[in-house]
């Protein structure tokens, strides 16, 4: 019975739909709805949720976050974690504006260097963590202090502001193509990219199984160790990526940037369908996930609740979105 | 009689998601009765277990403890009745210690400076005290990631065992099991019936039943079927009312001819990785194309380790590996999957199935390596595994179905499909009866010999001889690394695979 009804509703629908049905399909459109129905929650609360500007200040501000989960998803369906990509984004903006502004490079390499720089980060990190038999988390804990640590070599300690070079890729990434800026677009563009990919590819199938089961992927023949390095490089371009948009969003390579991103990151990363346990998620999950916990700290300050307060209380809604994530599995 | 009565359901129902597991059951169960169910995989015995012992609710229906209606009932309160159950997977903690792990809930504890600490000595010794009474032979400071599936299934029985229990649920106890260990158990469960405990013994091997239990429910698709005394009924009738086939027929139909060569060991031995491996010894083997070759010892035997070795998942220290003309080396596992050389391992679980995946990307997921050279294309991919669920006859034959709530032999059935899939040249079976029913294991023992005639070269790994010897053109026998005899059809006996394979 249940078959000839799947077989009816394909063949009825036409096929760009029953895709698009696979892509949010169970757990992958979950955080889409959450995301919806917080939204409107929060606009029947202040209508000027609801205003073009309003929408389009949450997209932008939302982008660097959405980067950097994107990237740690990746990660977490191979069954890592990756500590170091909030670390990596700081590094990023603070290398590109050093590139532009202390070496005058031209904006177009400037951009190749960084994106490759955080690509190589990735690929250390998945390097270790593969042929050194190590657990993701503390390899990727220790490389993001090393990160700082040269962001704040780099830096002396003190912010690059874009003057000259930098000004022209504060112009040209924040461009404004319907409402939003260039960075967003790229952004999405790239990520949906990366998402169809990951969805469609034997390196994808892959990769979800080497999450799902390593020992099995392992016997399977499938080439664990190098699966989980590529994802660990996707990684960390998207974070270089990341590190990009929050430059041309602030203006000035800041050493401190992105710092406390971490927990964000891993926080969006499971609201957008992610989690510890491996095997699930996709890449365009972050972009409700970031929404949803930059929705909730807007939605605290229009209360007008005590900004001390916000943290615990940014906490605790991502505790309950989270529960309502969970499928009936133990948690760890 | 009628007020021995210790456990019984009325019109007991379990409904998961999508599918009624059981449906109303009904069932008594006297003290001092060894209760037989049998049942095909899928049937809803574990299920029915699983809602005695506590460990899922169930969905409808009456559970009676002594005449006694239980309105609510959960893990706690089958404990407090004294119902335990003994999982068919041995849940084993490989963190703790044997002992730790048999009094798992049960732990005891001693005074120190107010405070109740863990008494380490005490809950040895009664564990100690308790094997020795059992004659099950656990070695109590192993690691238990070096223990034997057949100790671990010890473990788990010792775990329900050991307390102060009225009512045991034994799920398939003897699979995974050493023959000698099976005797033991025989005689440990014949003593129970003499001090009055009930035992509920789920299997699927129908001799168990005959040799152990004085009554047998038989389900079929969450449904009991009948029970019965099992003085008034005979094996046949059983397999009858289990599968609603008037007999299964075993015989073999090959053709004996030697096709060309496949695979060449020579002098191949290992270097144990781990130290429950098993280390081979110069072995000397060759797989002919059109053939069914069985590889059987018990567990521990080398088996699994000799077949990991072939495809590359283990390294050899010396000898050598010649498959289809090429060289095997450690690591090649992929190289040879597209040559169509696949090892379907023993532990669906850890080593077999991706359980965040369904059916679909299970099966296809060597085949997508020779079809696609990047890109997925999702409809061939589709009809690539709808033709294996209907070949294997998977239920439900629902691509989409997660594996994770399949039945264990559909479970097997889908692991082999993942090999099949690839249209294998050397097909390496590992135990692929273990677990499986009457009905499955006949099911794809069928496929073997299909495949033997298009031409494949299937190994069997296996240490249930009276399963697979029907079906073999010839038979190694393998004990501690070595092979220590051959026999090919029509010379196979089980007696002598036996004497050569225990002794």
């Amino acid at each position: 019975m249940q078959l000839n009804e799947n077989e009816t509703v394909a063949k009825s629908r036409n096929k760009i739909l029953a895709q698009v049905i696979q892509v949010f399909s169970n757990h992958n459109l979950l955080p889409w709805l959450i995301c919806a129905a917080i939204f409107l929650i929060m606009g029947l609360i202040s209508p000027s949720m609801f205003s073009g500007y309003s929408i389009a200040s949450i997209l932008s501000t939302a982008t660097p976050g959405i980067l950097m989960s994107a990237g740690e998803i990746i990660v977490m369906i191979a069954g890592s974690i990756d500590l170091s990509l909030a670390a990596s984004v700081g590094f990023s903006s603070v290398l590109a504006a050093g590139l532009m502004e202390k070496m005058g490079l031209p904006i177009p390499l400037a951009i190749i260097i960084v994106l490759l720089a955080g690509a190589l980060i990735g690929l250390i990190n998945g390097l270790i963590v593969g042929k050194g038999k190590l657990q993701s988390f503390i390899v990727t804990l220790g490389s993001s202090v090393v990160l700082r640590g040269i962001t704040l070599v780099y830096s002396a300690g003190t912010s690059i502001p874009l003057a000259q070079t930098g000004q022209t890729f504060i112009k040209i990434s924040t461009y404004q193509l319907l409402g939003l800026p260039l960075y967003f677009w790229v952004g999405l563009v790239l990520i949906i990219l990366t998402s169809f990919y990951i969805l469609k590819t034997k390196y994808g199938r892959h990769l979800y199984a080497l999450g799902g089961s390593e020992l099995a992927a392992r016997v399977a023949g499938l080439r664990a160790d190098s699966l989980r390095i590529k994802a660990f490089t996707l990684a960390g371009f998207f974070s270089a990526l990341s590190g990009l948009t929050l430059l041309a969003k602030f203006g000035s390579g800041w050493p401190q940037a992105a710092s406390g991103w971490e927990m964000d990151g891993i926080a969006a990363s499971v609201l957008g369908g992610a989690n510890f346990a491996g095997g699930v998620g996709l890449p365009l999950g972050a972009i409700p996930g970031s929404i949803v916990l930059d929705l909730i700290l807007r939605f605290l300050v229009t209360l007008g609740i005590d900004p001390y307060w916000q943290y615990a209380a940014k906490g605790i809604f991502v505790i309950i979105i989270a529960l309502s994530l969970a499928r009936g599995e133990y948690g760890r | 009689m009628e007020n021995d009565i210790v456990l019984e359901t009325v019109d007991l129902t379990k409904i998961f998601p999508g599918v009624k597991a059981l449906s109303k059951m009904n069932f008594s169960l006297k003290a001092g009765e060894i209760h037989g169910i049998v049942g095909l995989n899928g049937s809803g015995k574990t299920t029915f277990l699983s809602v005695i012992g506590g460990l899922i609710p169930r969905s409808s229906g009456e559970i009676l403890i002594k005449g006694q209606r239980l309105k609510k009932f959960n893990l706690e309160i089958a404990r407090k009745y004294g119902i335990v159950i003994a999982n068919q997977v041995p849940a084993v903690f490989p963190n703790l210690k044997v002992a730790e792990n048999i009094l798992i809930g049960r732990e005891q504890t001693k005074n120190y400076l107010g405070f109740p600490i863990l008494d380490q000595k005490g809950m040895e010794e009664q564990v100690r005290d308790f094997l020795s009474s059992c004659d099950f032979q656990i070695p109590l400071n192993s690691k238990i990631s070096d223990l034997s599936p057949s100790i671990l299934k010890q473990i788990e029985i010792a775990r329900a065992m050991i307390s102060n229990f009225e009512i045991i649920g034994l799920d398939e106890p003897t699979s995974m099991m050493a023959r000698s260990d099976v005797y033991k158990l025989f005689s440990l469960i014949k003593q129970l019936k003499k001090t009055k405990k009930a035992v509920i013994y789920v299997t699927h091997r129908i001799p168990e039943v005959f040799e152990l239990c004085d009554r047998v429910t038989i389900m079929k698709n969450g449904e009991e079927v009948g029970t019965f005394n099992v003085r008034e009924i005979t094996p046949d009738q059983v397999v009858r009312l289990m599968t609603g086939k008037t007999t299964l027929n075993f015989s073999k139909n090959h053709s004996s001819s030697q096709g060309e060569k496949v695979l060449d060991l020579q002098q191949v031995s290992t270097k144990p990785l781990k130290l429950a491996e098993t280390p081979l010894r110069e072995i000397s083997l060759s797989a002919y194309k059109g053939e069914v070759l069985g590889i059987v010892g018990v567990v521990g035997a080398g088996k699994t380790e000799l077949g990991k070795a072939i495809v590359g998942l283990n390294p050899i220290s010396s000898g050598s590996i010649n498959v289809m003309g090429i060289e095997a080396r450690f690591g090649s596992t992929m190289a040879l999957a597209r040559r169509g050389i696949v090892y379907v391992p023993e532990d669906m679980m850890k080593e077999g199935l991706f359980l965040n995946f369904d059916i679909r990307q299970n099966i296809s997921l060597l085949a997508l390596n020779v079809m696609f050279r990047n890109f997925i294309q999702r409809k061939k991919e589709e009809n690539l595994i709808k033709q294996y669920i209907s070949q294997l006859n998977i239920r439900p034959p629902r691509p989409n179905f997660p594996v994770k709530n399949l039945s264990g032999g559909n479970k097997k059935k889908t692991l082999v499909a993942r090999g099949l899939a690839l249209r294998p040249n050397l097909l390496i079976l590992d135990e692929l009866t273990t677990g499986v029913d009457v009905e499955s294991a006949f099911d794809l023992m069928m496929q073997v010999r299909e495949l033997a005639k298009d031409g494949v070269s299937v190994i069997l790994l296996s240490s249930e001889f009276e399963r697979i010897l029907g079906f073999l053109d010839r038979v190694l026998v393998m004990k501690d690394g070595r092979i220590v005899a051959e026999f090919s059809s029509p010379n196979i006996s089980e007696e002598e695979v036996i004497n050569y394979a225990t002794k």
